[in-house]
């Protein structure tokens, strides 16, 4: 008798956790409409081959570079784990977190995100840091990273902080309640459409231009700890000219790449050079870089990275070319379904903010 | 089972509940302060015959634009119903569909918003020459002692400049050869 009334409490444990959990899978955003950025940090999980160069930062790495162009035309396997609004420290516990399933050649970070040495916004601390695996890094990312009103515990059981989504629960909650699909090109965030590069206002003069000690502190470390692993770091500061980066700025990570033997390399006036024409090669007047503009970038950047570093032209490889062929085949089914739409409504439908706008509607 | 059963719709509930009554508890706050705050703008708006849109709080910074006081955190689209159409007027999206930034530009004053449950609030305000001034009569290429004369001794400066913090507002003096080169107003959000 006793021994049943054991069964049936554990079972009934069993139960009421699974609920929970259930429950918990259908609150959280799923970020595969629209606003997919929150995806973008988990998929790098589902990536099994091994990557000799590594991306991390905000959106001037995800939305400037192409992985694919990087391995058409020069064979490099690259991946990018970017988020919306990274911050440097959580840059560094993405570093720290990836290390533990492989160890890239060449680690690529972009500076922009030094401006800021304070957490910034809850929403996009969740997209950086939900969709990593438990770890330490993970804890330390979010002790890191918190704003004043965030509660570690929304972490461990996102239930407390997205109860209150029962009742705006889309079709995307269902249906990706345990599975999702891929929204990034090994992290490249594909948009082909065209909105020319228009007039930016003038950068507002700063009290202060030092960059704040906590982000410079975890720039550091990202040093050292590729140092210590043996990687390349390589510092750059993307092509784009808005948010404006102030030459101050620019003349302390020259300095700090100086006394850490890093390279830096701001590509801001090398525009011309890498071809890039802000009339067509961004989707959003400026501030990033569409596939045209990024395909540029990633070919300029590739000659780069293989005159610079030893690195593997992996299309002899033919493990490599088989997985890879895969990644192509995907790049060019959505490039040609972006462009589809582009022609058919003069806009794309269901990518970005009108993904959004449509699914509301629906 | 049906124990388990009742346990386990409670704690569901029991979650959502406490979920809703926090958010419907902080929503009821902001919506209330909103409101309050408008009212309050309409009312001595219309007591004083005026066209002025918020209220003046004396221990905030603000700044009179075209006659109409300009408050820090207060809804940009009064500020617009107010004054009119900007000069120039440019928006960016945020990363990942946050909001629009949006960057209003009144002859030689520059304002800035940010983005909060889609309205719009005023961030900054900048000017950016000499043929506008503060309240006080500080101008782009007045003197540090002009500054002082008008501000008093900064609560807090840097290499190249004061800051003079007044509630939940900044006025930022930018300084180069001891002469004003900048001069922004902000709204603290931290």
């Amino acid at each position: 008798m006793k021994k049943k009334r054991i069964i049936a409490i554990l079972l009934s444990l069993v139960l009421v956790i699974s609920g929970f959990y259930v429950l918990q899978r259908l609150l959280v955003p799923k970020y595969q409409t629209g606003i997919v950025e929150g995806s973008m940090i988990e998929e790098y999980y589902r990536d099994e081959s091994k990557h000799e160069v590594l991306f991390i930062g905000d959106c001037e790495v995800y939305e400037n570079f192409s992985t694919i162009t990087l391995w058409e035309k020069y064979g490099i396997t690259s991946y990018i784990r970017g988020s919306a609004q990274q911050l440097t420290w959580q840059s560094y516990y993405l570093l720290e977190d990836t290390l533990k399933y492989e160890k890239p050649k060449v680690v690529v970070f972009n500076v922009l995100a030094l401006k800021y040495n304070e957490p910034q916004s809850e929403a996009y601390n969740r997209m950086s840091i939900d969709g990593m695996k438990w770890s330490k890094s993970k804890i330390d990312n979010i002790n890191a990273s918190m704003m004043e009103d965030e509660k570690f515990i929304d972490y461990v059981f996102p239930i407390l902080r997205y109860h209150s989504r029962w009742s705006e629960l889309t079709e995307d909650d269902f249906e990706h309640i345990f599975t999702k699909d891929l929204v990034t090109h090994n992290g490249y965030y594909m948009r082909v459409d065209v909105k020319p590069q228009s007039e930016f206002p003038d950068p507002m003069l700063l009290a202060d231009y030092t960059l704040g000690d906590k982000a410079m502190d975890y720039l550091q470390r990202m040093a050292d700890l590729c140092k210590q692993e043996g990687i390349e770091l390589v510092l750059i500061k993307a092509p784009t000219e808005y948010p404006h980066w102030y030459d101050e700025w620019d003349q302390q990570v020259v300095d700090f790449a100086k006394e850490n033997d890093l390279e830096y390399i701001n590509y801001i006036p090398l525009q011309d050079e890498i071809g890039l024409d802000m009339s067509k090669d961004t989707y959003d007047a400026g501030l990033h870089l569409n596939t045209s503009g990024a395909e540029k970038m990633s070919d300029y950047f590739g000659q780069w990275l293989i005159d610079n570093y030893d690195l593997t032209d992996y299309r002899n490889d033919e493990e490599y070319v088989a997985i890879w062929q895969e990644k192509v085949d995907f790049y060019n089914e959505m490039k040609e379904h972006q462009y589809y739409e582009l022609e058919t409504y003069g806009e794309l439908r269901s990518y970005g903010a009108n993904a959004i706008d449509n699914k509301d509607e629906e | 089972m049906r124990k388990f059963k009742l346990v386990l719709v409670t704690m569901i509930m029991s979650v959502m509940v406490a979920g809703c009554g926090k958010d419907e508890a902080e929503s009821g706050s902001k919506n209330e302060t909103t409101a309050a705050a408008t009212e309050a703008a309409v009312d001595e708006s219309t007591e004083a015959g005026s066209d002025e849109t918020a209220v003046e709080t004396s221990d905030e910074y603000f700044y009179t634009l075209d006659g109409t006081k300009v408050l820090l955190n207060s809804k940009m689209e009064d500020v617009v119903a107010a004054i009119g159409e900007p000069d120039k007027y440019f928006e960016s999206e945020s990363c990942a569909f946050q909001g629009l930034d949006k960057v209003y530009t009144y002859g030689s004053v520059v304002i800035t918003t940010y983005p909060d449950n889609e309205v719009d609030y005023v961030y900054t305000i900048d000017l950016k020459d000499d043929t506008v001034e503060t309240d006080e009569g500080l101008y782009i290429g007045a003197s540090k002692e002009d500054v002082e004369a008008a501000y008093g001794t900064p609560g807090d400066k840097t290499d190249i400049a004061y800051i003079y913090t007044k509630g939940d507002t900044k006025l930022t003096v930018i300084f180069e050869d001891d002469s004003v080169v900048g001069i922004t107003y902000s709204y603290v959000t931290e």
